[in-house]
């Protein structure tokens, strides 16, 4: 992969849904070894932004380069990870055989399947389906779905949602282990607080575009909330 | 091992356990058999009823087959995978394929009581047609369920849909069944052609247009 430049590279994307203008001409970079958080009020296009950035939804205008290459070439779509809302995961499924066919689309050897359970605290879960399995565990292994094929690009739709205590912790350390591996991490979320700790740059998105852009170290929330109103 | 088998065989293990397809399939056929054989129609419009009854009940089973790929937007999954999308649409074909010819084997074993019908001398050709007029009905069916599976209606509007699109090619089934079941027999090439080209043409269509089908 050729990778002169950001990891993720999002370049004057619009989107819509139905008419209504969901982003309108945003750019964004997410780079090697450092994390960006996108916040912003319910309804802001922090999900859409992700969806457009992973290639499952086709921005109307811009476009979207993971190492250089368009999203949606095949070796650009594979240096992706995303979880998001919904898990991707098929309910009549087991936990391992969720992971061992993604394993298997990806071409990755089987083993990969126990080493995602192992690693979020999953195995002893692994024979039981998805539709029996909580919310939380759910949503770990949607992480370990994200990460099975050791993406480089990670992008994280409001990951503490639902999250039991030893997987927020899980969570919280993942985010920085995947910039000590020279990932791009993109983190959407509406709590302030947590983009600070987690991330190193910050954007909010205001209406579908961009509004305040700094560093997460140096985010107030009463200036986000106020950047908020301006909804 | 390539997409295309995991993603089938994965739908054979889900279809295996959720019994979503298969078994409401088969009911609704075994009914309208049923209840057709019980009005005293004579064994010559047997054939007739048979590819209605699988066109019908294939309707409403197609309908549900794309729930398991939507319901946590697990054809996301698979596009991030990088899974050409052609792919998807061939594994999922095929394991609609095998239920509805599964729900037809149980529907002739239901028409030759019914109906009073024996097995016919010409056995190789009526397998043609069967797996041709399966493969009509599959290969439009898969699609329309595809296109339909995020819309408000879709358990009544795949029907509406399929049923008058999938017309000719039901009908060159029937024809074909009726003429290999009679006794005077007679030529069923032309049927058998018909029912080629509406699965090419259906399997082609859906090859080109499905990666726009499934996009968010």
């Amino acid at each position: 992969m050729s990778n002169a430049g950001p990891l993720l590279d999002i370049r004057a994307v619009s989107k819509s849904y139905g008419g209504r203008a969901v982003l309108r001409d945003v750019s964004l970079t997410g780079d090697a070894g450092r994390v960006l958080a996108i916040l912003g009020p319910n309804g802001a296009g922090k999900s859409t932004l992700l969806r457009v950035a992973a290639g499952i939804a086709r921005p109307e205008r811009g476009e979207v380069r993971i190492g250089g290459r368009p999203v949606g070439e095949p070796a650009a779509q594979r240096q992706v990870g995303f979880a998001g809302h919904l898990s991707f995961l098929y309910g009549y499924l087991s936990a391992e055989e969720n992971l061992r066919f993604y394993a298997q689309l990806y071409g990755l050897p089987a083993a990969r399947a126990g080493e995602g359970l192992e690693r979020f605290g999953l195995r002893s879960h692994r024979r039981r389906s998805v539709r029996e399995l909580s919310r939380g565990l759910v949503q770990r292994l949607s992480l370990a779905r994200a990460l099975l094929h050791d993406p480089a690009v990670l992008l994280l739709d409001e990951p503490f949602t639902g999250l039991d205590a030893e997987a927020s912790r899980i969570v919280r350390e993942l985010i920085p282990e995947r910039r000590r591996r020279g990932c791009a991490v993109v983190i959407a979320t509406h709590a302030w607080a947590e983009a600070r700790e987690l991330a190193d740059d910050a954007v909010v998105l205001v209406a579908g575009r961009p509004a305040l852009r700094e560093e997460a170290a140096s985010l107030d929330g009463e200036r986000v909330a106020e950047v908020y109103q301006t909804a | 091992m390539s997409a295309f088998w995991v993603i089938l065989r994965k739908d054979l293990v889900v279809e295996g356990r959720a019994r979503d397809l298969l078994p409401s399939m088969a009911v609704l056929a075994l009914l309208l058999l049923a209840m057709t054989g019980a009005t005293g129609l004579r064994a010559d419009a047997a054939p007739a009823i048979l590819w209605i009854t699988v066109a019908v009940a294939g309707s409403t089973g197609l309908v549900r087959s794309f729930h398991q790929e939507t319901d946590q937007e697990q054809l996301h999954g698979l596009r991030l995978a990088a899974v050409d999308p052609a792919m998807i649409y061939l594994a999922k074909a095929a394991a609609n394929f095998l239920i509805v010819a599964a729900v037809e084997l149980i529907a002739w074993g239901a028409v030759t009581v019914f109906f009073d019908i024996a097995i016919p001398q010409r056995r190789a050709s009526l397998a043609v047609v069967f797996l041709l007029g399966t493969g009509s009905l599959v290969a439009m069916g898969t699609l329309l369920g595809a296109m339909l599976a995020a819309a408000r209606m879709r358990e009544a509007l795949l029907p509406m849909l399929l049923l008058p699109l999938s017309a000719p090619a039901v009908m060159a089934a029937a024809g074909a069944t009726a003429r290999l079941l009679s006794e005077a027999g007679g030529p069923v090439a032309g049927e058998l052609r018909l029912l080629l080209a509406f699965t090419l043409l259906f399997v082609s269509v859906a090859l080109l247009v499905f990666e726009h089908v499934i996009e968010d």
